[in-house]
């Protein structure tokens, strides 16, 4: 299929914008948006790109994002560079598996519908999240006896490493206390434009990008060979 | 047996599933006891107060965080209800009442309402009090909470009546009192429709802002309802109003049009006039807000359908549960969590990193001034009234070494009449000598002016202030200065005019006199003559 210089160039933009700013919103970058929405070529060529740089492409509502795919370590965060982002240095692997079981805690109170969108809350306050998790950690503990410890990941150690931390009754967001470190995690979803952190008032908000990426790809029945992975189990089951 | 009176049932349940929820969110909470509130009545008045104040906000457009409720809390417990409360317990209890009993934590509500057309329990949304994202000040990140139409309608139905019906009964009271003349009541009346309008518009941008955020959440039912209720009072409202305006227009005109005939109007006629121009104010507000709503109902149109084209290839898409197949079997086996992050990575980008350019280094360096910028900002932040006030005192200083100055030389001149600078040099004891000359600056200054004037002729002066001068002066102004002394003493209130005059030939010398930058010096200067001519009766 031949292309037009126009068109290639064009699409060499979209993705030059998309590694800059990892989205395009339609009332943002009208032009660029328009081209790739209305011309087919140029869509085809953006994906085309992604592809090679081991990303997706996907619009979700008006807004164009750019996907990094799970191994990819470049464009997306590698398991070390997480755990950097989201611990404070020194912080153990206990500490790392925890921060992504209060991600996952998030995803699971918010986004736990069956109507035509999956998410169900408006909002979540922080103190809710932080006797949510304790909750979790304990039930989670609370299975695990029954079948030995087998694993070197357990929740006996998780809830160690979340008690461990101080409640701080006003809240100090040091790097020890319960609240400085669910406030990390929540200041890195913030960053990546997943949710709003209100701080004054204590209060979680998803964004559109969390909403659309929830109804659109992570629990997308597509893409559940990627729970079939991180639940270990092989193809052919 | 007819059963047609059990039509649209879900429609009332809603009405009543508010109620209901609101109710169990707020009498199982043991946290009322924290604030000594333990009887469902005080409960509920509590409530509903609260709910009065957002919608007060909403309908105000004004931003509504927990720092608003929190003071009103604890300005109705301080007057009425006296309950040991601090203000930060009363933010408490607002953030419980709002966040908890209001919200349920951040839960959809839903009530489930028999539908007898369909057989079933319909599961019925209801939502009291939304919130977002405001940016106070344009820095400070807060939450802003609003009254939803659920709301709205929940409160209106505790003193007005329901939703479509409302405009209309409004109206048709507005109209009976502007034909029985009772403006003050059709005052109060004007301001409800007013307010009805304005929540339809509000309830609009809500479900704009609703679609915009996930437009799978509203409901094609929804949608069709606002349309319905704004086709309506499209329809109605600005042919009414028009109506309305012009008639209340002319008899805002007959009245002021006896107002200026007649000389004057009996006090109910001029309150009915203060009344009629309210409610003319009000209307013109209504058709503002008319123009609004129908603007906004073209965008909203055209909203929802675009999202909701962007998102038809999505509805195809099939989800499977996140708590069923990935969270609750991680709470059994938290080994998976090892590979979790292949279901998340996708939710995170990464920056990339930086490349060094090694051109850089034959740039020509510049220093990096964010520093001195910084300290710039600092400065700009001092206090501004501080800063004038300070300017001004140093002002006032100045002047007052100026008029000291020049008093204690008119003292002299007028205890001898005439005087040379030579001989007043004679006369002067040191101390007064420093306020005669404070500086060499402040004395050169006064002698030049005196001068370069001559003469001054302190009637005309007196006359010429009254007539030209009505601010007030920021530097020195020799005749101002001159007038000021004379006024305020009683001694030299006679004088009449004083002249100044070159003695030629002769230097005076004044040794030891400071600069201002604090270095004594010598001054020589020419000598003068000062006369004063005063008025019979005044001494001599």
């Amino acid at each position: 299929m031949a292309y037009e210089i126009e068109e290639i160039t064009t699409s060499q933009k979209i993705f030059y914008y998309l590694l800059k700013y990892k989205e395009l919103r339609e009332e943002e970058e009208q032009e660029l948006y328009k081209a790739y929405t209305e011309n087919k070529a140029v869509m085809n060529l953006v994906k085309q790109q992604g592809e090679v740089a081991d990303s997706i492409i996907e619009r979700y509502g008006s807004v164009i994002y750019l996907i990094p795919k799970e191994d990819n370590d470049f464009l997306g965060f590698s398991k070390a560079q997480l755990k950097k982002e989201l611990c404070r240095s020194g912080a153990t692997d206990k500490d790392y598996y925890l921060s992504q079981f209060v991600i996952l805690t998030i995803l699971a109170e918010f986004y736990d519908g069956q109507g035509s969108t999956s998410k169900t809350r408006n909002f979540m306050k922080v103190g809710e999240l932080i006797n949510c998790i304790s909750e979790r950690l304990k039930e989670g503990a609370a299975n695990q006896k029954e079948d030995d410890d087998q694993s070197g990941l357990a929740f006996t150690n998780m809830i160690e490493a979340f008690e461990a931390l101080r409640s701080d009754e006003k809240g100090a967001k040091t790097k020890t206390t319960k609240e400085g470190f669910i406030h990390r995690i929540l200041e890195f979803l913030q960053n990546q434009g997943l949710i709003d952190y209100i701080e004054a008032d204590e209060m979680i908000k998803t964004t559109k990008k969390l909403d659309h990426f929830m109804d659109f790809n992570l629990l997308n029945k597509n893409n559940y060979d990627r729970v079939m992975k991180v639940l270990g189990v092989t193809e052919d089951e | 047996m007819e059963l047609d009176f059990l039509k649209n049932f879900p429609k009332r349940m809603k009405f009543i599933g508010a109620y209901g929820l609101l109710f169990k969110n707020s009498l199982l909470k043991g946290t009322w006891k924290q604030f000594g509130i333990d009887n469902i009545y005080e409960q509920t008045n509590l409530i509903f107060s609260v709910l009065l104040f957002i919608m007060e906000q909403s309908l105000k457009d004004e931003y509504c965080t927990m720092d608003d409720i929190g003071s009103f809390i604890d300005t109705i417990n301080m007057t009425w209800f006296k309950k040991d409360l601090s203000y930060e317990q009363c933010k408490e209890l607002g953030d419980f009442i709002v966040n908890v009993i209001l919200c349920d934590e951040g839960r959809a509500m839903y009530f489930k309402g028999f539908d007898y057309e369909k057989g079933e329990y319909k599961d019925i949304h209801i939502s009291f009090v939304g919130n977002k994202p405001v940016y106070i000040d344009g820095s400070v990140k807060r939450t802003s909470y609003y009254l939803t139409d659920d709301g709205y309608n929940l409160l209106l139905s505790t003193l007005e009546v329901e939703n479509n019906m409302k405009l209309t009964i409004q109206e048709m009271i507005f109209k009976l009192q502007l034909e029985k003349a009772s403006y003050d009541k059709a005052v109060d009346t004007i301001k409800n429709i007013f307010n009805l309008l304005r929540i339809q518009l509000q309830t609009m941008q809500e479900a704009m802002r609703r679609i915009r955020q996930n437009a799978l959440q509203f409901s094609v039912p929804e949608y069709h309802q606002i349309l319905e209720d704004n086709l309506t009072t499209i329809d109605e409202t600005r042919k009414k109003f028009s109506g309305y305006k012009e008639h209340v227009k002319n008899l805002v005109e007959n009245l002021q049009d006896q107002d200026i005939h007649i000389q004057e109007l009996s006090s109910k006629e001029v309150d009915n006039l203060r009344c009629l121009k309210i409610i003319e104010s009000y209307i013109n507000r209504a058709l503002d807000e008319y123009q609004k709503i129908l603007s906004t109902h073209f965008d909203l149109k055209a909203l929802y359908t675009k999202e909701l084209e962007s998102l038809v290839q999505m509805s195809l898409i099939k989800r499977f549960f996140i708590r069923n197949e990935l969270y609750d079997k991680i709470l059994k086996e938290p080994s998976h969590l090892e590979n979790i992050d292949i279901f998340l990575r996708p939710l995170f980008n990464k920056d990339v990193d930086k490349i060094y350019n090694i051109g850089k280094a034959f740039e020509y360096q510049k220093p990096i001034r964010d520093k001195e910028i910084e300290e710039e900002e600092i400065l700009e932040t001092f206090d501004n009234e501080a800063w004038l006030k300070e300017q001004q005192e140093k002002l006032e200083q100045k002047l007052r070494t100026y008029k000291n100055s020049l008093q204690c030389l008119l003292n002299y001149v007028y205890q001898y009449k005439e005087i040379s600078l030579k001989d007043l040099k004679e006369v002067i004891s040191e101390e007064e000598k420093e306020v005669l000359i404070p500086n060499i600056e402040v004395f050169r200054e006064v002698m030049v002016e005196l001068i370069r004037n001559k003469t001054f002729n302190f009637y005309e002066l007196r006359k010429e202030r009254e007539e030209h001068f009505a601010e007030k002066v920021n530097s020195f102004q020799i005749n101002l200065c001159l007038l000021e002394i004379i006024d305020e003493s009683n001694k030299l209130r006679g004088i009449k005019s004083l002249d100044i005059r070159k003695a030629d030939g002769d230097i005076v010398e004044f040794n030891n006199v400071i600069n201002e930058a604090g270095q004594l010096k010598k001054i020589r200067c020419t000598n003068i003559i000062f006369t004063i001519d005063k008025e019979a009766g005044y001494g001599l």
